[in-house]
């Protein structure tokens, strides 16, 4: 038997805590992809950019793959960073099983049109996402803290953000299921922009900030900007949000604040990568710039949408958010996660007494990089298919999308597979 | 002082798993100090807040344990001098591609 090896034995969880959060993004990923590939995506042309199918897509790749593998790093970094331990791990368990089962149920909902399971599944998905929060926020608590790195703030914020977003759209599948009458483009706004800015930026960033350098090992850079960038970020996304409830009136000045808040994080990036001591950039850090990259291409388009480019920039612009700055960011922060976890739960017993692999050893790295050269720029292309209205274009992208995702997942698999089915193993040497 | 070069050799074999280099080569220990059958060894982390810092602590106290004649180890993790990557072995810096 495997023996458990957490980071640190009084603070993390166990090992399947985050790992079968990891699994399920693993598995979505290259679905979500080549469901687009098939055609799933195709009512984005036609401008019925609320229909049921391309509500599917987005919530299958945002509770399907991002959350499972946000909450899934979630749960093993906040107890490292706040230094103190889940509140309630037995607790995980249940809001697992309820994402997942919401999940089925909502996307069912979707590809049937049926408000029922709809309300049923985003009830559930809502109950699964506000006992997480009650989880982490609880942990943050007992950390007893007096004052934490700017991230501790930031990762807060995003929570809140979390909690706001789930909310409105648990309260938006449950109108639908009663079909009651709501403002349901103001309802759509808050959840979108709460979601996509709130949440997913907000954290994206809080996160990076302290991931980045340590996985690049940079040192000596400044992060002057981390707070301004921070606040401007949770600023413009509070703003988009209400901007919805009030007729899109202050919806420039958010978007101002968020353009300046995320020019700022680029600022503060280019200088950790740049005073980065390791000549050779590993996939993660590639990956890290290309989403850096997507997101500033999804701002671009979203001021060209503004500006009276149409409302194909403005679904770009969300494509682009959602798996060019978001999915890029999460493939490339897994690859370094997923090993290190895996590694400390199968060879933390055995380092020092007998030869074991490094963590980048449990997969091949090669793939890693071949899976780089064809997600980001098939990602970009998918977005620039959406921007022209090019809809061979973009499946065609998202067939690339597809391959690379395939291959990313194929690292991953290389990772958890021995723990999922594990090779024999020689006994532990005698302790002294 | 044969002990102390024991204790050196054992620490040569906790590795960081993330980056493949030993402790020592790394230059992560900062100082070892003897006093009988006790060891107090300083060591830090690559960055504040590494998650690998406890298991680390774990590690070389075991390590340090296997010298014959060591009873008890005391590891204790610093901060201040910060580690840089100045302090790994020219070896190491070799090995990794490290640029200065």
């Amino acid at each position: 038997m495997i023996g458990l090896t957490p980071l640190s034995p009084s603070l993390s969880p166990s090992y399947w805590v985050p790992a079968r959060y990891f699994i399920l993004g693993f598995l979505s990923f290259p679905l979500v992809h080549l469901s687009m590939a098939l055609g799933a995506g195709r009512e984005l042309f036609r401008g019925n950019f609320l229909s049921w199918e391309v509500a599917g897509i987005v919530h299958w790749a945002i509770l399907g793959w991002l959350l499972p593998v946000v909450l899934g790093a979630l749960h093993q970094l906040i107890p490292v960073l706040l230094n103190a331990g889940l509140r309630w791990p037995r607790l995980a368990d249940l809001y697992y099983v309820l994402l997942l089962g919401g999940l089925f149920l909502l996307l069912a909902g979707f590809l049937r049109g049926t408000g029922v399971l709809l309300g049923v599944g985003g009830g559930t998905v809502l109950s699964a996402v506000l006992l997480a929060l009650v989880n982490l926020g609880a942990s943050f608590v007992r950390s007893h803290r007096e004052r934490g790195p700017v991230q501790y703030y930031g990762i807060g914020l995003s929570l809140l953000f979390l909690g706001l977003t789930a909310v409105a759209g648990g309260t938006m599948s449950v109108l639908l299921a009663l079909n009651s009458s709501f403002p349901f483009l103001s309802f759509l706004g808050f959840h979108i922009s709460g979601g996509m800015l709130g949440w997913l930026t907000v954290l994206i960033v809080a996160v990076a900030y302290r991931l980045i350098p340590m996985f690049s090992l940079s040192h000596g850079y400044s992060v002057r900007w981390q707070p301004w960038a921070l606040a401007l970020l949770a600023a413009g996304a509070a703003g988009e949000m209400v901007s919805f409830a009030l007729a899109g009136r202050i919806s420039l000045l958010a978007l101002g604040a968020v353009t300046v808040g995320f020019l700022l994080f680029l600022r503060d990036v280019a200088e950790i990568v740049a005073r980065r001591r390791r000549r050779e950039m590993e996939p993660v850090t590639l990956y890290s710039l290309a989403a850096c990259a997507a997101g500033l291409l999804a701002l671009f388009s979203g001021w060209v949408s503004l500006a009276g480019g149409g409302w194909r920039y403005g679904v770009a612009a969300m494509y682009l958010g959602l798996f060019g700055w978001g999915s890029l960011m999460a493939v490339g922060q897994m690859l370094k996660i997923v090993p290190f976890l895996t590694w400390l739960h199968r060879f933390g017993e055995r380092a020092g007494k007998e030869k074991v692999p490094l963590a980048r050893e449990l997969y091949s790295e090669k793939a890693a990089r071949f899976s780089f050269f064809l997600l980001p720029p098939a990602t970009v292309l998918s977005g620039l298919g959406l921007a022209l209205g090019e809809g061979t274009l973009f499946r065609a992208m998202e067939a690339l999308a597809f391959g690379g995702s395939l291959v990313w997942a194929f690292c991953m698999w290389q990772v958890v597979a021995p723990v999922l089915f594990p090779p024999r193993m020689g006994p532990l040497p005698a302790r002294r | 002082m044969e002990i102390e070069e024991k204790i050196w050799e054992e620490l040569k074999t906790v590795y960081d798993p993330e980056i493949g280099l030993n402790v020592v080569d790394l230059g992560l220990i900062y100082g070892v100090e003897i006093e009988g059958s006790r060891v107090s060894i300083r060591m830090t982390v690559t960055t504040p807040g590494c998650p690998l810092q406890v298991a680390m602590e774990q590690w070389v106290k075991e390590a340090v344990m296997r010298v014959p004649g060591v009873e008890e180890v005391e590891v204790q993790v610093v901060f201040d001098p910060p580690w840089t990557p100045e302090r790994m072995s020219g070896e190491a810096r070799a090995m990794l591609g490290y640029g200065f």
